[in-house]
């Protein structure tokens, strides 16, 4: 039981260490060898391979490209011609300090998460399998709980009177006010992306084998010489990664400064939503947006080469290392001290949300004095609340469709490509998540507000379906790559039609791929808010975005009924995707 | 309905029946005009109920001929019938061949009943009827009892017998086996040979073997064709390609072989010096020519004086040897720096050592003269 739990667990965490790794490293997958082709490819046919792309293409070509490029041109057109928007960006006071707390913020929040999550990624691999699944596990929570939950768990933390507030009265800090201040932003966003370090740091960690740092030791070195000599070096491929996924993550963000920052040390997200949405000055936003997308792309290159230099290096050694992953070894009080810690950081959202969720109180008292469920009656009644859930849930469900039915099709017609082709295209059809989601968020705006799409559901729809069509690609792609290729042909040879051989077999074999993209494209649309955000409008007003509203237009304590809501509404699609992957995918390899 | 070249056919049991007979005729598949072809002009008859094995090395096209019988392979030229009708042009569900595969191929998703049902489904044949079949099959193959696991909770040496099954439940008139022991271990693979012949025996179907293991394809076969660049280069019995090879790739590429190069002067043959008297089989055609003599077909002598008389004769040095319980064998180099080896039985000129000078010889009916 133990046993199939910590397999569970693992596999998960391969899944998400699969994403990660292709949000950092687009074209991996692509170049990835595929199992001898054998008699009959699937890409026998490239034509047909190019005809299952065409829909996606298209959809991301008229969603995403277009409407990008018209941005990049603005902001070297608008409100006149020449590099004037760009210039503004270098000279003017504000937004140069803005832009520099922006880097110095995110740059801040990916080392200070690397000092955070390396030790728990190292214990992760010193621990016997049930503490493991219990460790990944935690690191999972985060996902589940909905962005906003966390922020919202945040305010109510570092608001005056809150938690950690009082925690530090006895250290003479009592008067400290956390809220509104650039380290309450820092604070809040290291623990939404720890988990984006956890993961690929621990999957570098997981390949390197043990036995090296004792090599080491047995030819001299002292313990910790060993380890920094051996160890660090061989995890630096995780450690690059992670960080520079976080901080380009970090640069784009808007929801936490928006609601834990203040306009006094606005961040660059926000000045891109006021001046989009309030000045609708697209050349000026534009500019910043194009400014984020290229130190993106740098820092992804960079980070790139760097690790990609490193993981040759530490696959070399890897090989053994999996093979002796259930050893455990002992893990020392500071690091135990350490971990605990972590896990708190991780868990700790999470576990303010609910019980606010039942507290009586006018104001976000936490914990809660007197109970109720008055918060509850409110979100299932009052007209904008229910509005909302209803919103999101169609946004939701339509996106999911959408994606999924485009990401299927595109990742079927991606194997029938030739390789090159293939590795190009897969990039591209991930471009959505490498570009910042405010740039996206502006890019979206500018181009329906032309189409006329603003403020309606369809156009969140339409903008969530490109973000989410990735994570299906992915999904798909991993599990068609993970399928022995000869089996078509197999079936074939057994009498089975073209048809009858894709519903028989290859449909099968497919489907967890397919079911948790579909869960993936529903998470993300749910959970997406700067996008909805932006397109919002009185009949277009989606669940995080009246959460959002709930606490920066008027307070309205529903927020945390919702934010309950929240946490079920994405935990309970992602768990069963999980045991249906965990059921199937036993199966489902060979 | 049915198209007329639809091969596929409802099975009523799985007692013997006449095995199918496959005629290539003139076969050929380019991949591209730069490249030289994959399969080049094979033609080759193979009868019914024959266990016939397509034996070469990486490359030589001996898959691709495979491929291209089952369907899925498209031939640039030529034709492949199938009991006298043409199936060139049959997309491959609709050949029904039984095809075993390489790392045995199973559907993971389905349990080994489904497995070996799956074909028995898309010929639409009965439930009950099906799992008669589905037992009776796998009672064949020695799996009775495993129905309900699924692959990956089989050994390798059963998961062939799965997919042995699954070829054959649907008495196919032909099997089609590409390298299926490839992946076994020594021990297990010479179990499954045993398993096979004794499949082949009791179907009686036509059995075309795929593999590049020349003990397996001698084992085995009632013929061998062997493939080099993508052409068959020789076809026959074991005993005939091994005791009458034609060219020098046959008599290298199945068994060992002492290989000398010299040339033919009047009618005798000279090598280094040397005359040889001619005897023994002799390939047909023109061209260079060189001298083979099988391993167990060379004595040495420690001197000329004790070469029995009328023997061809050729100085050597010992450079190893080794003993293997009923035998022993010479590692040899001869005089002009080709190398070679002897199989002595165990009692003969036992204390050999390494740099030994010794005399190769052999009766000249023992020699074959092969093509270059």
């Amino acid at each position: 039981m133990v046993d199939r739990e910590h397999r569970r667990a693992d596999e998960a965490l391969d899944q998400l260490e699969g994403w990660l790794t292709h949000m950092v490293t687009p074209t991996v997958t692509a170049e990835a060898p595929v199992r001898r082709l054998g008699p009959a490819r699937i890409g026998r046919a490239p034509a047909a391979g190019w005809l299952l792309l065409l829909p996606s293409l298209i959809a991301l070509v008229i969603l995403f490209v277009v409407p990008l490029l018209n941005v990049v041109v603005e902001s070297f057109t608008e409100p006149t011609t020449g590099l004037g928007n760009y210039a503004s960006l270098f000279t003017d006071g504000y937004t140069l300090r803005v832009l520099g707390r922006t880097l110095l913020v995110a740059l801040v929040v990916a080392v200070i998460g690397v000092l955070l999550a390396f030790p728990y990624a190292y214990a992760m691999t010193l621990v016997g399998p049930v503490m493991r699944a219990v460790l990944v596990t935690v690191v999972l929570v985060p996902f589940w709980t909905s962005m906003l939950a966390r922020n919202f768990a945040w305010m109510v933390l570092m608001q005056d009177g809150g938690v950690i507030q009082r925690m530090l009265g006895p250290f003479g800090l009592g008067h400290v006010t956390l809220l509104g201040t650039t380290l309450a932003v820092g604070i809040s966003m290291t623990q939404v992306l720890l988990p984006f370090l956890v993961l690929p740091m621990y999957s570098a960690m997981s390949q390197i084998d043990g036995r090296l740092v004792a090599a080491g030791e047995s030819l001299g070195a002292p313990r910790r010489r060993a380890f920094r000599r051996i160890y660090l070096p061989l995890s630096t491929p995780g450690v690059i990664a992670g960080m520079s996924l976080v901080f380009v993550l970090a640069l784009g963000f808007y929801v936490t400064p928006a609601l834990l920052g203040s306009s006094r040390n606005a961040m660059i997200a926000q000045v891109i939503n006021i001046r989009t949405k309030e000045l609708l000055d697209f050349g000026g936003a534009g500019a910043m947006g194009v400014f984020l997308l290229v130190v993106t792309l740098v820092v992804l290159g960079l980070s790139r080469r760097l690790a990609g230099q490193n993981i040759a290096v530490a696959a070399a050694g890897g090989q053994l290392a999996r093979t002796g992953r259930d050893r455990s070894a002992p893990v020392r009080p500071w690091l135990r001290a350490h971990i605990t810690l972590v896990a708190i950081i991780l868990v700790a959202p999470t576990l303010v949300v609910i019980p606010m969720s039942f507290s009586s109180a006018q104001t976000f008292q936490f914990p809660p004095r007197q109970w109720s469920t008055r918060w509850y009656e409110r979100l299932f009644t009052s007209p904008e609340w229910t509005a909302a859930i209803l919103n999101t849930l169609q946004v939701g469900i339509f996106t999911a469709l959408i994606a999924t039915v485009l990401g299927t099709t595109a990742a079927f017609g991606l194997m029938r490509l030739r390789p090159r082709w293939r590795g190009a295209l897969h990039g591209f059809l991930l471009s959505p998540m490498i570009v910042p989601h405010i740039l996206v968020a502006l890019v979206v705006f500018a181009s329906f507000l032309r189409l006329g799409l603003n403020g309606t559901l369809i156009g969140i729809i339409l903008a969530h379906t490109a973000l989410a069509l990735p994570f299906v690609v992915i999904a798909v792609t991993a599990r068609l790559q993970g399928m022995d290729t000869r089996l078509p042909s197999v079936a074939a040879s057994l009498g089975a039609s073209p048809v009858s051989a894709f519903r028989r077999v290859t449909l099968p074999l497919v489907l967890p791929g397919i079911l948790s993209g579909a869960v993936l494209a529903f998470v993300t649309s749910l959970d997406e808010v700067v996008i909805a955000l932006f397109l919002q409008a009185p009949g277009a007003i989606t669940l995080p975005v009246q959460m959002f509203n709930s606490v920066t237009v008027q307070i309205d304590p529903t927020i945390s009924a919702a934010s309950s809501l929240m946490v079920l509404l994405v935990s309970v699609p992602i768990l069963f995707a999980q045991v249906a992957g965990a059921r199937r995918g036993k199966r489902g390899t060979r | 309905m049915r198209s007329p070249t639809d091969q596929r056919t409802v099975p009523r049991t799985t007692a013997p029946r006449a095995g199918g007979r496959v005629e290539l005729v003139d076969l050929c598949k380019r991949y591209g005009a730069a490249e030289p072809p994959a399969v080049d002009h094979v033609t080759l008859d193979i009868q019914p109920g024959e266990f016939i094995t397509l034996l070469g090395p990486s490359g030589s096209g001996k898959t691709t001929t495979l491929n291209m019988i089952v369907g899925f392979t498209e031939p640039t030229s030529g034709r492949i019938a199938l009991n006298g009708r043409d199936i060139s042009r049959t997309p491959a569900h609709k050949r029904n061949f039984g095809m075993v595969f390489q790392n045995y191929a199973l559907f993971p998703h389905l349990t080994v009943a489904q497995n070996v049902a799956f074909p028995l489904r898309e010929r639409k044949v009965p439930a009950a009827e099906t799992a008669r079949l589905v037992g009776e099959t796998l009672r064949l193959v020695d799996l009775d009892g495993m129905a309900d696991r699924r692959p990956h909770e089989l050994s390798g040496g059963q998961q062939q017998r799965v997919a042995l099954a699954r070829a054959v439940v649907f008495s196919p008139s032909v099997l089609l086996l590409d390298e299926p022991l490839s992946a076994l271990d020594r021990k297990l693979r010479q179990s499954l040979q045993r398993e096979i012949k004794r499949l082949h025996n009791e179907l009686g179907l036509t059995f075309v073997f795929v593999t590049h293991d020349q003990d397996e394809a001698m084992t085995l076969s009632d013929r061998i064709a062997i493939f080099n660049r993508g052409r068959i280069v020789a076809v026959g019995t074991p005993a005939e390609l091994y005791h009458r090879p034609t060219t020098q790739f046959v008599a290298r590429f199945l068994g060992e072989s002492n290989v000398f190069a010299g040339r033919r002067v009047g009618d005798g043959y000279e090598w280094r010096g040397r005359k040889w008297t001619l005897g023994g089989p002799t390939a047909a055609g023109a061209g260079e020519r060189a001298v083979v003599v099988r391993p167990e077909r060379l004595n040495v002598a420690f001197d000329e004086e004790s070469v029995p008389a009328g023997s061809n004769t050729a100085p050597a040095t010992v450079t190893d040897v080794s003993f293997y319980g009923t035998y022993y064998r010479l590692e040899l180099a001869f005089a002009d720096d080709s190398v070679g080896c002897a199989v002595l039985p165990v009692g003969a000129p036992a204390a050999v050592d390494p740099g030994t000078p010794v005399v190769a010889h052999w009766r000249p009916e023992n020699q074959v003269l092969v093509a270059e």
